[in-house]
């Protein structure tokens, strides 16, 4: 049929010409989204998924695409590396490790960062400064950090030694790295001390969102300071507690740059977590592919701990 | 008024494509199109991805160096120029992570480098992934069988094994060397130049521990200790040098072809050994604690340079540190000498190696040229009166310019005529590790050495399969 010009088109051809025009937009939107979504797959998923195939081959494979996807390494492939695991008495003991240092890391974190909020909270003049200061150690990079820390706990020179003993609290100095306590503890503190800010401005946060009202209330029945923050602050604060706690669990299962430059992961493995000792497996003796099946064990714990947040995080909001 | 597009013959023809124009749409289109073939035919034209690889400037060799020889090496890129009418173009790598940066680029099957830095006991572990050139025909046609020429005859050259084929060559020499301050034995009632003799004289390692109880004492609240170490990270290396001084070794290299040995550091010369530390740490208490936690030689040099610890066992340069005044305290005081000995002296060697990737760029041969060239005796002697790294020829000690610049020139060569294998294996960083892990709980006592390093033994063996 001819097209007269400037007549209207029919309602058929207009709903032809939407269908069309939104195929076009989608196809235009995928184009561009194109580039982002090669480099996810790029970067992120194709690197997971070799390093999982790495983790079910045999000993001696290099990680070329050549050598993973070889047919011969294929068809060798197994649980072999992960039945490992179950007997490796130091990965065993590095979970255990890890639980400890991200319950350390957890308490002591939240303790001092419940304290600095509600400090922030309280003060009215200079909290801008104050929040500069708490936030100090968070743009310290986590070597220096351990490095720092290191020559704190220093057994020949340290500061702490320095200060104990002119307190009277030491006769001798003290090798706090050189047994594993010691050594757990001085790593969780250095650790804690850089996770602090992020923390802190998260309670803050939740601080600021308890109602006024609140506490005028508390105030009008007599209570005091510390009743109001037991019985205001604290269940007022519990969504966000738990948030930040298990956020801190989480990110404790990533640490690595403080360990390895305070302790290395000694003294005899006492300091040694799973995420350190999958690198070492890895990086240091070359195991890659039983260091990929340590390293997916450990994505999976923590994939457990982000579930956890989630249903956490959904039920604060709620 | 609405407008109605259908009413304006210009965008109707402009929406609809007619009569050849370009749409809006039709321009994003081409243009994403466009920078999608664009950025794929840049990387296909990238050097990464032409067939066969090589340098793009096949005139120029890729040599990784470590920082602390870069100055050398580029004096000594004019000497290669010259003959083979090759640029160089250095990287400097830094010691402590040249591995990681290297292993990064060999386990991907390429190397940006034609001439590798190692330390020696990592050539076996590279070798056996077949990332090294095999040099074994090209030494053999340089050097013949004549190691003689070599300080410590073909010692040096025993860690670039694998199944008996070499891997790698030395650029230095030098094994761990005991070092004292003098003044401090002089001030305790001590015989100064008795530890010069101490490695001729089987179970002068008792008299050792005597001198360094003297040494150990508090003065105007200043600690002092007799004998200082690192004995976290590098406890293995202390301890394969006391079992070789009791007559033993790690693992037992003695079949060629066999590249990682049996396990025998658990046996009675290695047991001796780490009780011979744990008695030096817990029974005669001369070691400053705090050794345990030290990693590398920066550690202990402080209390040694600070005229705090009598005794250390270390690498050779540290004696021309501690000559230095502006970095010593006892700059004139100090002395060193081969070790001390128990049935005999010992050290570890592990010198500075360079090896060939077997994907260099620019070929094996370009590439051996520039090794030839960094083993000249020229080039040695150039290192030698430098005064920091211990050439590899004999003869040059001899040389007066060497002798000035090298005060410890004498005593790294008697050093090396006592054992000093480190036992390297291709799987060395891991048993290292392990008998690390047992030297740390022997030294914590809370296990026996005999229970620790059975422990180790079968860690190790388990591991291997």
């Amino acid at each position: 049929m001819k097209t007269v010009p400037g007549a209207r088109p029919s309602g058929r051809r207009r709903t032809r010409e939407k269908s069309a025009h939104r195929r076009s937009e989608r196809r235009h939107a995928l184009l561009f989204l194109a580039p982002a979504g090669l480099l996810l797959i790029a970067v992120f998923l194709l690197p997971t998924l070799v390093t999982f195939v790495i983790s079910l081959e045999p000993e001696g494979v290099n990680p070329t695409p050549s050598e993973v996807f070889a047919p011969e390494n294929l068809s060798q492939s197994g649980l072999q590396n992960y039945e490992r695991s179950l007997n490796d008495s130091v990965w065993l003991s590095s979970m255990r490790t890890t639980v400890i240092f991200g319950a350390g890391m957890t308490v002591l974190g939240l303790l001092v960062s419940l304290a600095l909020a509600v400090l922030i909270n309280r003060v009215a003049r200079g909290r801008a400064v104050l929040l500069a200061l708490v936030l100090v150690p968070w743009a310290v990079p986590p070597v220096v950090s351990g490095t720092t820390w290191g020559l704190v706990v220093h057994g020949d020179i340290g500061t702490l030694n320095g200060v104990l003993e002119a307190a009277g609290l030491i006769d001798t100095y003290q090798v706090w790295l050189g047994e594993p306590l010691g050594a757990l503890t001085a790593v969780i503190v250095a650790t804690t001390w850089r996770w602090i800010p992020l923390m802190t401005l998260l309670l803050l946060a939740g601080l600021q969102q308890l109602e006024r009202e609140s506490y005028e209330a508390a105030s009008v029945d007599g209570a005091n300071s510390w009743q109001q923050f037991t019985h205001v602050t604290l269940p007022g604060l519990r969504p966000m507690l738990l948030t930040t706690g298990v956020l801190s669990l989480i990110w404790s299962t990533k640490v690595f740059d403080e360990i390895w430059v305070l302790t290395g992961g000694g003294p005899a493995h006492g300091t040694t977590v799973m995420n350190l000792w999958a690198y070492q497996q890895a990086f240091e003796f070359l195991r890659f592919g039983y260091g990929a099946a340590l390293a997916y064990q450990l994505a999976l714990a923590t994939g457990v701990l982000a579930v956890l947040y989630f249903l956490v995080a959904r039920r604060a909001d709620q | 008024m609405r407008f109605d597009r259908s009413r304006d013959p210009l965008l109707e023809r402009v929406s609809q494509g007619e009569g050849g124009g370009l749409t809006r749409r039709e321009l994003l289109r081409r243009s994403a199109l466009f920078s999608a073939v664009s950025g794929l035919a840049l990387m296909g034209c990238s050097p990464q991805g032409q067939e066969g690889g090589g340098s793009q400037n096949s005139r120029n060799l890729n040599v990784a160096v470590f920082s602390h020889f870069e100055e050398l090496d580029r004096r000594l890129a004019r000497r290669y120029k010259s003959s083979t009418e090759k640029g160089v173009k250095f990287e400097a790598l830094v010691a402590d992570n040249h591995r990681d940066k290297i292993i990064g680029s060999l386990r991907a099957g390429s190397s940006p480098w034609d001439v590798i830095p190692l330390w020696s006991f990592l050539t076996p572990e590279m070798a056996s992934r077949g990332w090294l050139a095999d040099l074994t025909d090209r030494i053999e046609e340089e050097f013949g069988s004549d190691f003689e020429q070599f300080v410590g005859g073909d010692a040096a050259f025993q860690n670039g094994l694998y199944e008996g084929r070499r891997y790698g060559v030395p650029v230095d020499v030098g094994g761990t060397i005991l070092h004292w301050n003098k003044d401090l034995l002089e001030k305790r009632g001590l015989d100064p130049e008795a530890p010069a003799s101490w490695h001729e004289t089987a179970g002068s390692n008792e008299e050792f521990v005597r001198y360094a109880k003297e040494l150990t004492f508090k003065e105007g609240g200043v600690q002092h200790w007799g004998f200082s170490d690192n004995w976290r990270e590098q406890a293995a290396i202390t301890f394969n040098t006391f079992i070789q001084m009791f007559g033993g070794q790690c693992m037992d290299l003695s079949d060629e072809q066999d590249a990682y040995g049996e396990v025998t550091f658990h046996e009675g010369p290695g047991v001796e050994a780490l009780q011979f530390m744990v008695d030096l740490l817990h029974t005669h208490q001369v070691v400053d604690p705090a050794s345990v936690t030290y990693d590398w030689v920066f550690d202990i040099t402080p209390g040694y340079l600070d005229g705090r610890v009598g005794f250390i066992s270390t690498w050779p340069f540290v004696a021309a540190l501690a000559e230095d005044p502006e970095q010593s305290k006892i700059a004139g005081a100090a002395a060193h000498a081969p070790n001390f000995a128990a049935v005999t002296s010992a050290t570890s060697q592990d010198p500075h190696y360079i090896a060939i990737p077997e994907s260099a760029p620019g070929g094996v041969d370009a590439a051996w040229e520039y090794v030839r060239t960094r083993l000249s005796v020229p080039v040695q002697r150039e290192q030698g009166e430098e005064g920091a790294w211990a050439p590899i020829y004999k003869d040059l000690y001899q040389e007066p310019a060497v002798r000035e610049a090298f005060i410890q020139a004498d005593v790294i060569v008697k050093s090396l005529e006592y054992p000093s294998s480190l036992s390297v294996t291709p799987d060395y960083m891991e048993w290292r590790s392990t008998l690390n892990t047992a030297i740390s709980q022997a030294l914590s006592q809370d296990k026996t050495p005999q229970e620790a390093l059975n422990e180790a033994a079968e860690q190790v063996k388990a591991s291997r399969g």
